[in-house]
């Protein structure tokens, strides 16, 4: 399903069903998943139907730009280096490209979502909030659902810290699509309390196609390189 | 400031100064017809100036940047340019006459005493209100009897939309004179809800199945986890409290209107799915002067 379609499509699986009809009179797109159906009439003429993974923050409303992972408690020793696989919830973006123009669709989700606060009431931020067990390669995921982030925790303390929960910014996330849909990040642990998380903006793993991110398509300036802050703890 | 002893000021002096006050120069200005109809005209042009600005900066940008801050930048820009034109065309009026002085002073005091001190304090209110922001546009808040979502923050007003659609004008000293409750301020808020089930009922699955519908909820923070805990055993009924954490950002009132509406009916539907049930208030109401009847001990009660 995932990729760049010139002419009609039609998917369909047990939960998703996604068709578009450009002879049609008028062309439209029509989707369904979940109990949810979305239909829109698209312009006459050419474009293409992009459809890809997209940042994971979107769904039901997009109240918060921090997607947080929480895994079972990893142990780090005092400046340590160590890789993980986790999973991360996999969201879709439908777009339209058409007149010079990147246009959001739609954006549709096989994973319920769940959200948390990371910090306190007065001071923290509302996350999407996914539960990930800890794997020591890329596990088999289904792709529509969840993705594999690939995690590398650097513990640069003098001491030996436990690390239960990764939080990213949206705005800076970079995910590609292949047999499965992956993302490539680094944690580097100052302290029980501070970190700061990055999305690399390459993956190890060939043959990977780069997604069209949300921010790119909406035109929403992203800060590049530096990450997020996590000021309220790794544990 | 150096004293002057008016006994040493000279009678050339003296009559240079009255001279300088009686003449016709000095006492009407220099400025010309001309340059007052310039004034009026950059400022004219100031303001149709600003209203196109606003107009492109509303067009692009109000899907972008919250509401109050585009507001603020356009009343910026709009000040600007009023600035703008008061700044090029006001230079030649000060050589403006004693007298033009004179009466733009006393129609300034005038202006001023005629808006009185109500208005000079909602004004400094607001200032106030900027500085410490205790809210925001698109905050909902209770000022009072007043509770709604703040649409705008003037001068002198604050306008609130009530949840009944009413704007209500609130004059920003008796803001800030006046507790306020600002439901977003944090990012965080609790609901509580009351869930009463018969003493027969088995307490602990009641408890059991509350969890299991606030953990599938979508809007239901996963930290802080949800409490769900036996509070009181009452008079006729167990009664069991849901604490649960959700986004201030979504649920838009002060009732909690959104978390209700989306949790209670899942809750009593699994409620009563499981024959847990709400149960009716009852009384024992004693009757100590009707004899017992035969094989009862004491006196006779009926359950009402």
């Amino acid at each position: 399903m995932f990729g760049r379609y010139g002419a009609d499509l039609s998917y369909s699986d047990n939960t998703i069903a996604i068709s578009v009809e450009r002879a049609g009179t008028p062309p439209r797109y029509v989707r369904a998943c979940r109990d949810e159906r979305v239909e829109k009439i698209l312009p006459p003429g050419e474009g293409s139907i992009i459809i890809n993974p997209v940042e994971p923050v979107n769904l039901p409303l997009p109240i918060t730009r921090l997607l947080e992972v929480a895994f079972p408690a990893t142990v780090l020793l005092p400046q340590s280096e160590r890789q993980v696989f986790l999973t991360f919830p996999v969201e879709i973006g439908v777009f339209l490209e058409a007149g010079g123009d990147l246009h959001v669709l739609d954006i549709f989700s096989r994973t319920p979502a769940k959200y948390s606060l990371y910090g306190s009431p007065g001071a923290g931020q509302i996350t999407r909030w996914h539960r990930s067990e800890v794997f020591g390669k890329a596990p088999a995921v289904d792709r529509f659902s969840e993705g594999v982030l690939d995690l590398t925790l650097k513990n640069t303390s003098a001491e030996t810290i436990e690390v239960s929960r990764a939080v990213f910014d949206s705005n800076s996330m970079h995910l590609f699509y292949g047999e499965y849909v992956a993302m490539a990040a680094f944690m580097e642990i100052y302290s029980p309390m501070i970190a700061r998380t990055s999305v690399d903006e390459r993956i190890a793993v060939s043959g990977m196609t780069p997604c069209i991110e949300l921010y790119l398509a909406r035109r929403i300036p992203a800060v590049h390189g530096r990450g997020h802050l996590m000021e309220f703890g790794v544990a | 400031m150096i004293p002057v002893n008016m006994s040493e000021l000279s009678r050339s002096d003296a009559q240079g100064l009255l001279s300088l006050l009686q003449s016709e120069k000095n006492l009407v200005g220099t400025t010309s017809p001309v340059e007052l109809v310039a004034f009026a005209v950059a400022l004219i042009i100031a303001y149709i100036a600003g209203i196109f600005a606003a107009y492109y900066l509303k067009r692009h940008f109000s899907h972008r940047i919250k509401k109050d801050h585009l507001d603020f930048w356009i009343r910026a820009v709009r000040v600007f340019f009023v600035i703008a034109a008061i700044a090029i065309t006001v230079p030649p009026f000060f050589d403006a006459g004693i007298i033009m002085v004179f009466w733009i002073s006393v129609a300034s005091i005038a202006v001023i005493a005629f808006a009185g001190q109500k208005v000079i304090a909602n004004a400094v209110a607001c200032l106030a209100i900027m500085y410490e922001r205790p809210f925001t546009s698109g905050d909902f808040i209770m000022i009072g009897d007043a509770s709604g979502t703040v649409v705008s923050i003037t001068l002198f007003a604050t306008m609130v939309r009530t949840v009944r659609g009413v704007i209500v004008h609130i004059p920003n000293d008796q803001i800030y004179t006046t507790a306020i409750c600002n439901y977003h301020s944090n990012v965080a808020r609790r609901y509580e809800y009351d869930m009463n089930i018969r003493y027969q009922d088995d307490r602990e699955r009641a408890v059991s199945i509350i969890k299991g519908i606030l953990e599938g909820f979508t809007f239901v923070l996963k930290n802080p986890a949800p409490e769900v805990f036996v509070s009181d055993i009452a008079t006729s009924s167990v009664t069991i409290r849901i604490r649960v954490w959700f986004p201030s950002v979504w649920a838009n009132t002060q009732d909690d209107i959104s978390l209700q509406t989306s949790i209670l009916p899942k809750v009593k539907t699994a409620l009563e799915s499981a024959d847990i049930q709400v149960p009716f208030p009852q009384r024992e109401v004693w009757f100590g002067n009707v004899p017992p009847p035969a094989g009862a001990e004491g006196s006779v009660h009926k359950k009402v």
